[in-house]
């Protein structure tokens, strides 16, 4: 064994209200791979408040093993609970690779769990491979060490980042970047059940309210999405009527926002475009008075063709598009509209 | 009681600059004007709002060349109090374990000169490493709690602090009851201020303390290249197709048309659902 005494390639599933993100399924599917190369056991772990029914659906996906950890205190995320609980096992069971998924949750809960574990961690990496590598400085070789290949300095880089020296390796990954596979609902795998106690300072942040809202338009089925930001704020009513014509004149168009726009109140939270809200590759996206901030480029900059209609021709969205007309969006969509319609 | 802030800050290649690469594929810190970190200007927009509406002491703080002055002054010019900077050529090469391992050892450096500390601020991410893991990674090593993606950080009358943190689809609203934490800030819940004139003059003139890893105690094998836990094992450049952004300028209906212009020229009409 090449790290003895670790072994086995784990993946922390991550859940809310019960049900289990995709992206969690989708790191298993990935993990059910590496651990057939490498002929070692593939495990999962659950955290939460009754969360047991979801065992049965990891071993499904993939997972030898389901550690369940059930607890009043992990009914929504936090970091110290969770952290605390994770690393226990890690410590205990000793796996070699551990993923997570990189959400708003997974980028706080793994590089923390990776600080406490001093494992190295590659963030948010689009491919994980297995394969031999020599470190040069300690001179130790070594046969199947986890590469986890991660998009660097704006995506003009792939960068291979290994992580020998420290077990377990970690790497968190984007939703979406590995497919979801077929469940194979006869597979037969272990539950163990954890259970968990805390110290009185693992619990000083309290969750007091959760506003998620159920994703019920699904932007990315659009071929064409008119999205609006924060440009809209002299008359907002006049601004989405102006998009959502936009929108109806476009091949399979769908009206998108930023989430400054949502937040003020603007536009509904369905329609956020974004690292939070959906990540869209249409065929054209038109972002209106949106300056782009990271979360949101990172959901849209993958879209084939995008304009920006911005006052501000240096704003961040530039970086993104490819054509940007300066100018109010009330007063460039009008004539855009009117040249479409003209077209038609 | 006064509170004792932190703000962990990072000065970035600008990214409204075009970036040179060097032979290696990574930015060309040398020859790219560099900026304070977009997230970080919130964090420190964060910890001022705090210092607003209560008393306390806002030390920005951050690991980098002697250069990242710069980026401290600035923090300074906004309203901050004090600025440290941790520089050596000891910690070039270090990765986020060993940043964050680096920056405890001078927060607790901090404690010693100026006594316990009640918040710490950093920024979300980065825009040159992206992986938002220091600030999770300093929280760990402080041993203090963590909450990250936060737009809105408030003191409450009950001694307690409110966070609005943002999740996908939606948000939190967390109570911390008790202190220290660390937060990360996101660049949706505020907007920085820009520096008065008074805090320029106070920019210019203050005195940045300046440690080195033995001032901070640090063990030489935690940090550089040989001390982190991570290794770039290979860089692979990757062939970048899309061509910059076209400015178009004009009158509205100017405008358009040019834009359909250049569409049809680099044939793209087709996704506007129009012929040529």
């Amino acid at each position: 064994m090449p790290h003895e005494p670790y072994r086995g390639v784990w993946i922390v599933a991550e859940q809310s209200g019960g049900k289990l993100e995709r992206v969690s399924l989708e790191i298993l599917g990935k993990a059910r791979e590496l651990a057939e190369q490498l002929k070692v056991p593939c495990s999962a772990v659950v955290l939460g408040e009754n969360v047991k029914p979801l065992a049965r659906e990891l071993i499904a996906h993939g997972a030898d093993t389901v550690y369940v950890a059930e607890h009043r205190e992990l009914k929504h995320y936090r970091n110290l609970p969770y952290r605390r609980v994770v690393c226990d096992l890690v410590r205990e069971h000793k796996p070699e690779i551990l993923i997570l998924g990189a959400t708003t949750v997974g980028r706080e809960l793994a590089p923390s769990i990776a600080a406490r574990l001093e494992s190295g961690i590659t963030a948010d990496a689009t491919e994980l491979v297995v394969g031999p590598y020599y470190d040069k400085i300690t001179k130790q070789e070594y046969q199947e060490i986890f590469q986890p290949i991660r998009p660097s300095f704006e995506e003009s880089v792939l960068a291979t980042i290994v992580g020998p020296r420290n077990m377990p390796q970690m790497a968190s990954v984007r939703p979406g970047v590995f497919p979801l596979k077929q469940p194979d609902p006869k597979r037969k795998g272990e539950v163990i059940a954890v259970k968990p106690t805390f110290h009185e300072e693992d619990l000083v942040v309290v969750v007091e309210k959760v506003e998620k809202v159920e994703k019920t338009l699904d932007l990315t089925s659009a071929k064409s999405i008119a999205s609006l930001g924060m440009g809209v704020h002299q008359d907002p009513e006049r601004g989405k009527k102006l998009c959502a014509e936009l929108a109806a004149l476009l091949p399979g168009g769908m009206v998108g926002s930023s989430r400054a726009a949502v937040e003020a109140g603007y536009m509904p939270r369905q329609n956020q475009v974004g690292q939070t809200g959906q990540t869209v590759r249409p065929e054209l996206y038109i972002a209106s008075g949106i300056s782009g901030q990271i979360q949101h480029i990172f959901g849209m900059k993958h879209s084939k063709v995008i304009i920006a209609v911005n006052t501000d021709e240096k704003a961040p969205i530039t970086s993104a598009a490819d054509y940007c007309l300066v100018g109010d969006l009330f007063a460039v969509l009008p004539a855009l509209i009117a040249e479409l319609k003209a077209r038609k | 009681m006064t509170l004792k802030i932190l703000v962990m800050i990072k000065q970035v290649p600008d990214p409204s600059r075009n970036r040179r690469m060097t032979a290696e594929g990574s930015i060309d810190r040398e020859s790219t004007p560099a900026v304070m970190n977009r997230n970080c200007k919130n964090a420190v927009e964060q910890a001022l709002a705090i210092k607003d509406a209560h008393p306390a002491e806002v030390t920005v703080m951050t690991m980098g060349p002697p250069k990242a002055d710069i980026a401290l002054r600035e923090g300074i010019s906004m309203g901050c109090d004090r600025a440290i900077l941790l520089t050596d050529r000891k910690l070039a090469g270090s990765d986020t374990w060993s940043t964050a391992y680096a920056l405890a050892c001078a927060v607790r450096r901090f404690v010693r000169d100026f006594g316990a500390y009640d918040m710490v601020f950093a920024g979300m991410q980065t825009t040159d490493g992206d992986t938002a893991h220091v600030g999770p990674q300093l929280s760990e090593r402080l041993d203090i709690p963590v909450v990250a993606y936060c737009e809105r950080v408030t003191l409450e009358k009950d001694g307690s602090t409110r966070v609005r943190r943002i999740i996908e689809g939606g948000y939190e609203l967390l109570r911390v009851k008790k202190l220290p934490c660390l937060f990360t800030i996101t660049g949706t819940g505020n907007e920085p201020r820009e520096p008065s004139l008074k805090g320029l003059i106070r920019a210019k003139r203050a005195q940045v303390i300046s440690w080195n890893v033995d001032d901070v105690q640090a063990d030489v094998a935690k940090i550089g290249l040989a001390g982190s836990p991570t290794i770039v094992y290979k860089v692979n450049k990757v062939e970048y197709t899309k061509p910059p952004c076209q400015v178009i300028r004009g009158s509205p209906e100017e405008m358009v048309r040019e834009l359909l212009k250049r569409m049809a020229a680099d044939k793209k009409l087709e996704v506007l659902g129009i012929a040529a």
